[in-house]
């Protein structure tokens, strides 16, 4: 079985946004909700700046489900943590526990008052109550139809590399050997990991760290 | 496959493929289903994004279900790259309620609070407007009728066709007031052909990036910018910002803005200095390098520095990386260089530059193209043979600009727009017939909405209410968007691709065909092929021998115009360049000209000169850029009309360097006052090292934040393009 997860190559983003409306434009997330941010990291010391990806990191070992009280949040077999939102009571624990703050709670299902032809027809998937706890699902439906997370196939600068832990290919494995969990010291062991700098990946810990939902 | 461990709607969506995952079970993850598993009923489409002005636009595929559009993303074969925020915007767009569908027509008189429009037929609404044309004709003659396309830009060819066989000779467009074409001027000056460069090739050694951050303006070019970069290609980047493609750059020169000439000068200065130039191509192929030796003579790197606020010693770096990484190009914007007072020859200066350089027609540098199509330039300049433009240059000495940019009005082909004011007030126009158009792209639009109020009659075309625009138009007709139009076909280099559009919502109609049908109504019908759009195309493709249907034919991988042979170099020296067939460049004296012929007869600056700014002061310490780019914002388009944009950032945002914010008190997030001595706004601050100390930048088009009422109307003499990078402002906390 596959085990997916996606390489962030800090140095090749340049915050464009694409991955973000990409995102929004495939899973129909509701307003306020965004299951990908982009955020812009400055180092005033050395005059850089970094675009970063903030999103759920598929860890191998989710706080978010440990401390779910209603069994909701699961890890399927090739990796991909999800939320059953028929399940979730929004009761926030997963939030408070996710290192990164990831997942996200709404208000309103859509952006205008009646639903759009788009929202209208779209498949059960992309359907969403936005009071419920929601996040990125590396696109599993797209997984399955063999194709790439639809940010990852989106990427104008093809800074997002999809990858196999465990059968990576040579290109992967190279990639996979210089790329770093963010905030590995909360123990979860992130799926999603980031080619960057030892500057770049303090500055970016620190502002994860600091406000980690992005609010 | 483990259906507990997923989402209970996706486990029952992924059960609705029945049989494959059944019978797959845990090797499905191991399968190329790409394609496959679409729902059955779902068809594909193809179309052109509009949300940017890259004329040749870039690639949607689209999947379809009943006419409702179920997702997008980039046409697998359509060359160029991936589509951005802006282009999955343009889905969200397409369904937004506020959309206009019907025509509207306005009953309450100009400067009511309430325009009362109210929804009317096609036929009404045409008759409207016909009506007008042909009074006007007969009360003020043919040129008080102005015909104007802003953005999108894909149908300006058939508005320019109307204005033609109309008989005005007064046709603008956005590119004439602020855009593209005072850099397409300072390009034909100088080389005789437009070019704005672009990315390096396999050859390219060295790039020059100036005044543009293709991350932003062109995200699919970043990429390639970054391939190039590892395979070592040399980056000089010009910016005063710390942008993505700067953070590339081995060298990056943080100019101050609107000094562009200064900048080149010294660049020049050093390089005639060492001797580095290229002394055959300058001595055969440009026009005044005496004079031009000379001009740069006076610019010493330490008194660039001063001018510039760059370090000599990186001037002396940058000029000899460029004079000695051969081959090396340009990637350049219409606009970073050319938004102040001394647009055209600030973009001359670079243009020179890389000449001296002999970077001109060699493999790797900047090059004409050996074999353009026949008549099929970008979008944004049109067919001229579609365009009857022979027939408006034939009316170009009664044409409104000359008087106020008379070497303009020689060069192009195009009406400057930036007089409006006057023109109307004057009685000089009396009718506007406008395409996208939006009163914020002029500097202190109030004195625009006024002149408008005072016209006898407005027309626009657009997809939504605008409120800074249509109180004061009095017909309003609903465009069809980028997956409801049929026109234009794309031109990508020498492929042509067609689309598949579906049938608009409400009455929206193609803007091609609503300049067609207009057209049917007050000239001969055949002129406008009975208002048939197919027909309109296939004149433009007969110039290459081809057809919509044969485009449609190849639909997926696009239809490739033959080449006629291998690509050529140093066309000039084999008379390729000028229509003579003569040896040189399409210039006046057959040469590149550092020394313009055309600019010394209208008696203004003939060399690419510097001309120092406007000064700041105490009281106006910092320098405002109107328009610095968001990435997922072209102009005002998509802001309000994508709320999955708006939302990346709802409110106006001014950028400023932490020092300028902290030396005045300000924290990030915090509501500001950004003033000019000619106007003031409220955007709110973020604080940021994008931005270098004494400058700050905000987008243009925001409505209740319009920076363009703080840009004077003061403007280029060569070009009239208004000083949006260049007037000096102050920030405080509100």
């Amino acid at each position: 079985m596959k085990q997916y997860g996606i390489l962030v190559d800090v140095e090749r983003c340049s915050g464009c946004m694409t991955c973000v409306v990409a995102c929004k434009a495939e899973n129909l997330t509701g307003p306020g909700v965004s299951w990908l941010k982009i955020l812009q990291v400055e180092d005033r010391q050395r005059d850089r700046i970094y675009y970063v990806r903030h999103a759920c990191m598929h860890c191998e070992q989710p706080p978010c489900l440990a401390d779910c009280p209603q069994e909701a949040i699961s890890r399927s077999a090739e990796g991909v943590v999800t939320v059953n939102e028929q399940k979730c009571i929004a009761c926030g624990a997963c939030r408070e526990a996710c290192p990164y703050g990831v997942p996200n709670f709404g208000e309103k299902s859509g952006y205008f008052a009646e639903p759009t032809p788009l929202e209208r027809q779209a498949a059960d998937y992309r359907k969403h109550d936005p009071t419920r706890s929601s996040k990125c699902t590396l696109c599993l439906p797209r997984l399955q139809q063999g194709k790439e997370p639809f940010c990852v196939a989106s990427c104008p600068a093809k800074a997002l590399y999809l990858v196999d832990y465990a059968n990576p290919d040579e290109r992967a494995r190279r990639l996979m050997a210089q790329a770093k969990a963010v905030l590995a010291a909360a123990g979860s062991k992130p799926r999603v990991r980031y080619l960057a700098d030892e500057g770049a990946l303090a500055l970016i810990e620190e502002r994860f760290r600091r406000n980690p939902t992005m609010a | 496959m483990e259906p507990n461990t997923i989402s209970r709607r996706a486990f029952l969506r992924m059960s609705s493929m029945g049989a494959l995952a059944a019978g797959l079970g845990g090797n499905l993850f191991s399968l190329r289903l790409a394609g496959a598993a679409q729902p059955s009923g779902e068809e594909v489409g193809y179309t052109f994004c509009d949300a940017c002005n890259h004329t040749p636009m870039c690639g949607i595929k689209f999947f379809h279900q009943d006419q409702v559009i179920t997702g997008i993303e980039s046409w697998p074969d359509f060359p160029g790259g991936r589509i951005c925020a802006k282009a999955f915007g343009s889905l969200q767009r397409h369904y937004h309620p506020n959309r206009l569908k019907y025509p509207l027509k306005r009953t309450t008189p100009k400067g009511s609070s309430d325009p009362g429009f109210v929804r009317i037929s096609w036929d009404e609404a045409y008759d409207l407007a016909a009506g007008h044309l042909r009074r006007i004709k007969k009360e003020h003659g043919p040129d008080a009728a102005f015909f104007y396309v802003g953005d999108p830009k894909e149908f300006r060819s058939a508005v320019e066709r109307l204005a033609s066989a109309y008989g005005t000779a007064n046709y603008g467009n956005e590119s004439s007031t602020a855009c593209r074409y005072a850099a397409l001027m300072a390009e034909l000056l100088t080389y005789g052909f437009g070019t704005t460069g672009g990315l390096p090739d396999q050859q390219t050694k060295c790039l020059l990036v100036w005044g543009v951050n293709p991350p932003y303006s062109t995200p699919f070019a970043t990429d390639k910018l970054l391939d190039a970069k590892r395979r070592g290609v040399k980056y000089i980047v010009v910016d005063p910002r710390k942008t993505p493609v700067a953070s590339l750059a081995d060298i990056h020169l943080r100019v101050r803005p609107a000094t562009t000439a200064a900048l080149a000068a010294g660049l020049m200065h050093v390089i005639f200095r060492d001797g580095l130039e290229d002394k055959e191509f300058c001595a055969q192929w440009i026009h005044g390098i005496e004079e031009l030796k000379a001009y740069a003579r006076e610019f010493p790197p330490e008194r660039v520095a001063r001018i510039c606020e760059v370090p000599a010693a990186q001037i002396e770096e940058a000029a000899r990386l460029f004079a000695t990484t051969k081959p090396g190009r340009f990637f350049l914007s219409a606009q970073g260089t050319t938004h102040d007072g001394n647009a055209v020859n600030n973009h001359r200066s670079i243009l020179v530059l890389n000449a001296i350089c002999g970077n001109l027609e060699k493999q790797g540098a900047v090059n004409a193209e050996t074999y353009p199509l026949k008549d099929m330039p970008i979008w944004a300049i049109g067919p001229a043979g579609h365009g009857l433009r022979k027939d408006l240059l034939a009316r170009k000495d009664r044409r409104l600009d000359k008087e106020f940019v008379p070497a303009w009005h020689e060069v192009m082909a195009t009406c400057q727009t930036n007089r409006m004011v006057e023109w109307i007030k004057e009685g000089k126009v009396k009718g506007f017939f406008a395409w996208g158009i939006n009163l914020m792209i002029w500097p202190q639009t109030h004195e625009y909405q006024a002149a408008f109020d005072q016209l006898e009659f407005a027309m626009a075309v657009d997809y939504f209410y605008r409120p800074q625009t249509h109180p004061h138009v009095d017909l309003l007709l609903p465009a069809a968007d980028n997956f409801e139009r049929l026109a234009p076909f794309a031109i990508k280099g020498r492929k042509l691709f067609a689309r598949t559009p579906l049938k608009p919502l409400g009455e929206c109609r193609e803007d091609w065909r609503i300049a067609l049908d207009l057209g049917c109504r007050i000239a001969d019908p055949a002129t406008f092929f009975h208002g048939d759009v197919v027909a309109s195309l296939d004149s433009i493709l007969a110039n290459e021998n081809t057809s919509w249907k044969e485009l449609l034919a190849n639909l997926e991988k696009g239809y490739a115009v033959p080449r006629p042979g291998p690509e050529l170099f140093d066309k000039q020296a084999a008379g390729k360049l000028r229509k003579d067939g003569q040896p040189g460049f399409a210039t006046a004296s057959g040469k590149v000209e550092a020394l313009s012929l055309v600019l010394a007869k209208h008696n203004l600056p003939a060399l690419p000169e510097f001309r120092e700014p406007m000064a700041t002061s105490p009281e106006y310490p910092l320098v405002l850029v109107s328009g610095t780019r968001r990435p997922f914002i072209t102009h005002s388009k998509m802001r309000h009309d994508a709320p999955w944009l708006l939302e990346l950032e709802p409110s106006a945002v001014m950028d400023i360097h932490p020092a300028d914010a902290e030396a005045r008190g300000i924290k990030d997030g915090d509501q500001v006052v950004l003033a000019t001595r000619w106007g003031r706004i409220t955007p709110r601050a973020r604080l940021t090292i994008l931005m270098r100390q004494g400058l700050v930048g905000i987008m243009h088009g925001w409505a209740d934040n319009n920076v363009n009422e703080l840009i004077p109307r003061q403007f280029d003499p060569l070009s009239g393009y208004p000083p949006y990078k260049e007037t000096p402002c102050q920030v405080s906390k509100v």
